[in-house]
């Protein structure tokens, strides 16, 4: 503030005696006459030590508060480098809102990051702008403009003096790039925690087992639709891990795991697993009935549709390429056909639901659990989540990786503190005004006062 | 009169019209700075191909006026943390949309209505604007209009596009008083509805993931589908094996009203089902009878259809398709009816059967037979609450992360309908740099102009009422003046009066004639100008011969020597040199004594001194 203050003070000072020099002399030109006028400015000394030595004096104080005074302020280039930028999206699809780069959240983070004192969320962001290094305009078409580059400034208050600019900047642009990843780039997440698996039915972590590798295959699948061709540094595609994920579901949990379950009846808590089945079949059943009796009632529509009224009318078209074609119209009889098949899709499904957990009902009932079977489907449980746990590392791997390098690096951040030439061009120009200034001054007072 | 001088006019009140002005355009500037406003403007464009039709992708009419619902901007000001500062219409009232219309669509449009067809295009790109008060400053313009999108963005999507809803419909169901089987049906249905609802999100974008959450509509679905088949499957088992319930009988009273309500809407299906079959019959006979079914499969449409018919997504229902559907709905319903009657009476079976523990006691009992009998009903009930309350748990996590991914869907969802064609740009209403030098330009005309009409008419007015047209010096109405407005005045140092009396100009007058008179007063007029030369003299003629010349920063000695150069001049004249001038010089300077102007006057008057110019030698 001081500094502010003092820098101010001496440019007036300055500016001051630049202009009452220069209006003493008009007001004075009256009492000498044009030969005198230029006797006074060809004698006047424009080199002379004193004013020399007073110029560099003022000029050496003005430049110490003029560096601490730019020292307050700095800015950083805030670069979008992913595809989606041009669109104003994130790169996850959503639309970009550039005062983010400044909300609460990301200040926040930039305090607790650098682990600022004595300042609040709301004070430093009072101290920070940020807007477009290039804006459009609406006026027409030609004017169109998506920005992909901001600025980001920072000016000290009174409240945050006591920081350093430079680190500020620093702060808010690593926690903004920090916040941006973790919110907006491909992100994919497991359980964190492992399930006490000896609590749980084993059919129960088969199924477990199956969702967090589907989880997994979907990840990768929906990577691979993104770009099938993106090759890791381990020279695997995603493609590539999810076919070995995918033999690893047949195999391991729903080949040996399930089978050694099923086959050898291996339950732990036979009773309350036989309810829970038992329940099930009954509640499925409820379904398959009402969908049975909706697949039946579909069929009965179509048999008392009329014969009369399911004549169709050939419609002449052309496609969207232009080729002619004869289109047809529709009856009800299209869609209770479709209908009905559905509801039949969903009754079958129903009874494979019961077949197969009629099928483990019968396998329990007709096995006696033995503990060697148990120990060993737990140790093979125990090796499956570890292997699982490794294909979610190698997933979530290849798409930091793919990230990577479609993005970018997704932001780019560039600072721009104050530099030493722009500070030595500022000193030169107050110099040589000071030098103007107190040059005129002198030369004012030869002019007299009467004629 | 004196010459029209423009720098002369202009010279005097120069440095006050500068003044002026700069004070003046000081103040325009603050004026237009105060009410000038930030206007932050963004162009959207809706992608949706039935948006040229004014339609959203549901069908319904689209309204861009919904940015600026309270809907949005109660959104934003929550958002933004200005609840308390500003109020939702105050800034509702600062958001524009302007439509900008395809000026080939509109001409297309045009023709074709011309031509008598029918043609429907709406614009479907629109600039969108905030005005912010210059106190408030461009950032929050920009920042304002940005939030606005992107809650719009958002609210269209939910709105037009992702419109089924995943919402948490059990949470605190244990805080209220459901029965345990009631309280496992809601959670059953509530899952069905929200896997229902997953499964379309699931078929419409299959690997969707959000990026806040990290987990895909699919994943999602399988987590709900997994604690429905161990958790709320292993819960209604025990439920029904330890016939666990908060009281028996109202549970039979549910369950049988269930069956009662069953049974009459059975009854009425049953009746509409007749009904519909006979206006079936009915209007199959009819049309039967009107030759609208006699259409064989080589019928063919005599004219070319332009659209591509199998696109084409209306509704292509007929009535004779409805009362069929309706036959069918009306069936289903009554059979879906049936068989929710006989899971009803599982459920009453359930939970009145005896376990044969109890020797028939339960039959009469308002408890059921296990918690009659059974040690570890307690137990059981206890183990089974604790598991609802962890399974609401873990559902209510799961249905936070699906509305948080549903979210962020919107999001997405919405910026792909609606594309931004520019980003937010911020202009001023008004160019203040601009309109104040306009300003400042425009008062120093003004005012140079009234300095101009001022001076002249000042001319004008000393001409009429201050000149002496004789000799075109100030006249006696300008000395009464000058003396009045020195009369509570000190005169400076420096001030010499004097005064130049023909003594003898009546004489003249009548021997030479009036107009020698005149000309001798015309050439004293002259030498006494050219005497004084530069000095900083007024002249005033006061009448009758008499000349009085007010001199400031003079002396006395100085004055004495310019009447001498005068004396002299007169004395070397070529003119009149037969008429003999008597004539009277009086002098007189400031001094302690003498400081005001009568005072000064009189002395003058006392001091002067008879001289003759008499060249007739």
């Amino acid at each position: 503030m001081l500094t502010d203050i003092f820098q101010k003070l001496i440019f007036v000072i300055v500016g001051v005696l630049f202009i009452a020099s220069a209006a003493t002399i008009l007001f004075r030109l009256k009492n000498v006459n044009r030969a005198e006028r230029t006797q006074i400015f060809k004698t006047a000394e424009y080199f002379n030590a004193w004013i020399i030595l007073v110029c560099f004096i003022t000029t050496l104080v003005y430049g110490i508060f003029n560096h601490f005074e730019l020292k307050k302020s700095v800015h950083a280039i805030v670069s979008l480098n992913y595809s989606e930028a041009s669109q104003a999206l994130n790169s996850n699809g959503t639309r970009y809102n550039m005062a983010e780069i400044i909300s609460d959240e990301v200040v926040q983070k930039a305090i607790e990051k650098g682990a600022l004192k004595d300042v609040t969320v709301k004070q430093l962001k009072n101290c920070l702008a940020v807007y477009p290094c290039v804006q459009g305009g609406v006026g027409d078409e030609s004017q169109y403009h998506i920005s992909t580059e901001f600025a980001v400034e920072y000016h000290a208050s009174g409240d945050t003096a006591h920081l350093d600019s430079d680190n500020v900047i620093n702060l808010i642009t690593s926690a903004y790039k920090e916040y941006y990843i973790e919110k907006y780039t491909d992100n994919f997440k497991l359980d964190a925690e492992e399930p006490d698996f000896s609590q749980m039915e084993y059919m129960d972590i088969v199924s477990y087992f199956d969702k967090e590798t589907q989880s997994i295959l979907n990840y990768l699948y929906g990577m691979a639709e993104k770009n099938p061709s993106f090759i890791t540094e381990n020279g695997s595609t995603f493609n590539s891990i999810a076919g070995k994920v995918h033999q690893f579901k047949e195999t391991q949990i729903n080949q040996n795991l399930k089978s050694l379950i099923l086959q050898n009846g291996i339950v732990r808590d036979r009773n309350e697993y036989v309810d829970r089945l038992s329940y099930q079949n009954k509640n499925i059943d409820f379904d398959r009935q009402k969908n049975d009796a909706s697949y039946r009632l579909c069929n009965e529509a179509i048999d008392m549709y009329s014969e009369e009224m399911t004549r169709v009318v050939l419609v002449p078209t052309w496609d969207q390429a232009g080729k002619y074609y004869m289109g047809r119209t529709k009856v009800g009889v299209d869609e209770l056909s479709v209908m009905a098949t559905k509801f039949s899709n969903y009754v079958a499904s129903n009874e494979k639901e019961m077949m197969d957990n009629n099928l483990i009902l019968n396998k329990i009932s007709s096995n006696n659990s033995d503990a060697q079977f148990s120990s060993f489907a737990d140790s093979l449980i125990e090796s499956i989540y570890e292997s699982i746990k490794g294909f979610e590392k190698e997933a979530i791997t290849a798409g930091r990786e793919y990230s990577r390098h479609r993005m970018n690096q997704c932001i780019a951040v560039t600072i721009y503190g104050v530099s030493l030439m722009s500070e030595l061009k500022t000193l030169v120009l107050f110099a040589g005004f000071t030098y103007i200034a107190l040059v005129l001054y002198r030369i004012s007072k030869k002019f007299p006062k009467k004629a | 009169m004196k010459n029209f001088q423009i720098l002369r006019y202009l010279k005097k009140l120069l440095p006050f019209i500068v003044i002026f002005c700069l004070l003046a355009t000081y103040a325009v500037y603050f004026k237009l700075s105060a009410s000038n406003s930030y206007i932050a403007s963004e162009v959207i464009h809706y992608n949706d191909e039935q948006a040229e039709q004014g339609l959203a992708p549901t069908g319904d009419k689209l309204d861009v006026n919904e940015i600026k619902s309270s809907a949005v901007m109660s959104k934003v000001v929550d958002k933004m943390g200005l609840t308390g500062i500003y109020s939702v219409d105050s800034l509702i009232s600062r958001i524009d949309i302007t439509p900008i219309e395809d000026a080939d669509k509109v001409a297309q449009k045009d023709a074709k209505l011309e031509e008598g067809e029918e043609y429907i295009y709406e614009p479907s790109t629109f600039i969108v604007s905030f005005a912010a008060t210059s106190g408030e400053g461009p950032d929050f313009a920009r920042t304002v209009l940005d939030e606005i999108l992107d809650v719009y963005f958002e609210q269209f999507s939910q709105k037009y596009v992702n419109v089924a809803p995943a919402n948490n419909t059990i949470e605190n169901l244990n805080k209220n008083d459901y029965d345990y089987i009631e309280m496992m049906e809601l959670i059953d249905t509530s899952i069905d509805n929200t896997l229902t609802t997953l499964y379309q999100r699931i078929e419409q974008n299959n690997y969707y993931r959000a990026t806040e959450t990290g987990v895909s509509f699919t994943e999602l679905a399988n987590d709900f589908d997994y604690l429905r088949q161990v958790n709320v499957s292993s819960l209604f088992s025990k439920i029904y094996k330890y016939q666990i319930t908060k009281n028996k009988s109202v549970l039979v009273s549910d369950y049988t009203t269930r069956i009662d309500n069953n049974n009459i809407s059975n009854e009425k299906d049953k009746s509409l089902v007749e009904d519909i079959v006979t206006v079936i019959d009915a209007y199959v006979t009819k049309m039967r009878e009107s030759g609208n079914t006699n259409i064989s499969y080589e019928y063919i449409l005599d004219n070319l259809h332009e659209r591509n018919v199998q696109d084409y997504v209306g509704d292509q229902t007929v009535t004779y398709d409805e009362l069929i559907y309706s036959w069918r709905d009306c069936n289903e319903s009554k059979e879906h009816a049936i068989i929710d009657s006989a899971y009803c009476n599982y459920i009453l079976n359930t939970f009145t059967s005896c376990t044969g523990n109890c020797g028939g006691a339960c039959a009469a009992s308002d408890l059921t037979c296990t918690e009659l009998c059974n040690e570890q009903y307690t137990a059981v009930k206890e183990e089974v609450e604790k598991e609802i309350d962890a399974l609401l748990g873990k559902l209510t996590a799961l249905y936070d992360t699906t509305m948080k991914t549903n979210n962020e869907y919107n999001k997405y969802l919405g910026a792909s309908y609606i594309s931004v064609l520019s980003s937010a740009s911020v202009r001023e209403s008004v160019n203040v740099p601009l309109y104040t030098a306009i300003a400042f330009f425009f008062l120093m005309i003004l005012c140079s102009g009234g300095a101009i009409v001022l001076g002249r008419a000042g001319d004008i007015i000393n001409y009429i009422f201050y000149t002496d047209h004789l000799t075109e010096l100030n006249n006696r109405a300008y000395l009464d003046k000058y003396l009045k407005s020195k009369d509570k005045k000190l005169l400076d140092d420096g001030v010499v009066y004097c005064i130049v009396d023909i003594s003898n100009l009546v004489h003249i007058n009548t021997e030479y004639s009036r107009d020698v008179g005149d000309e001798i007063i015309k050439m004293f007029t002259n030498y006494i100008k050219e005497s004084f030369g530069k000095s900083k003299t007024e002249y005033i003629y006061n009448g009758n011969g008499s000349f009085v010349m007010l001199t400031e920063e003079a002396d006395y000695i100085t004055v004495e020597d310019i009447m001498r150069l005068f004396r002299l001049r007169l004395d070397e004249r070529e003119e009149h040199k037969n008429v003999v001038i008597e004539y009277k010089i009086g002098i007189s300077e400031t001094f302690k004594e003498n400081k005001t102007a009568r005072k000064l006057l009189s002395e003058a008057i006392i001091n002067k001194k008879n001289y003759t110019s008499d060249l007739k030698e």
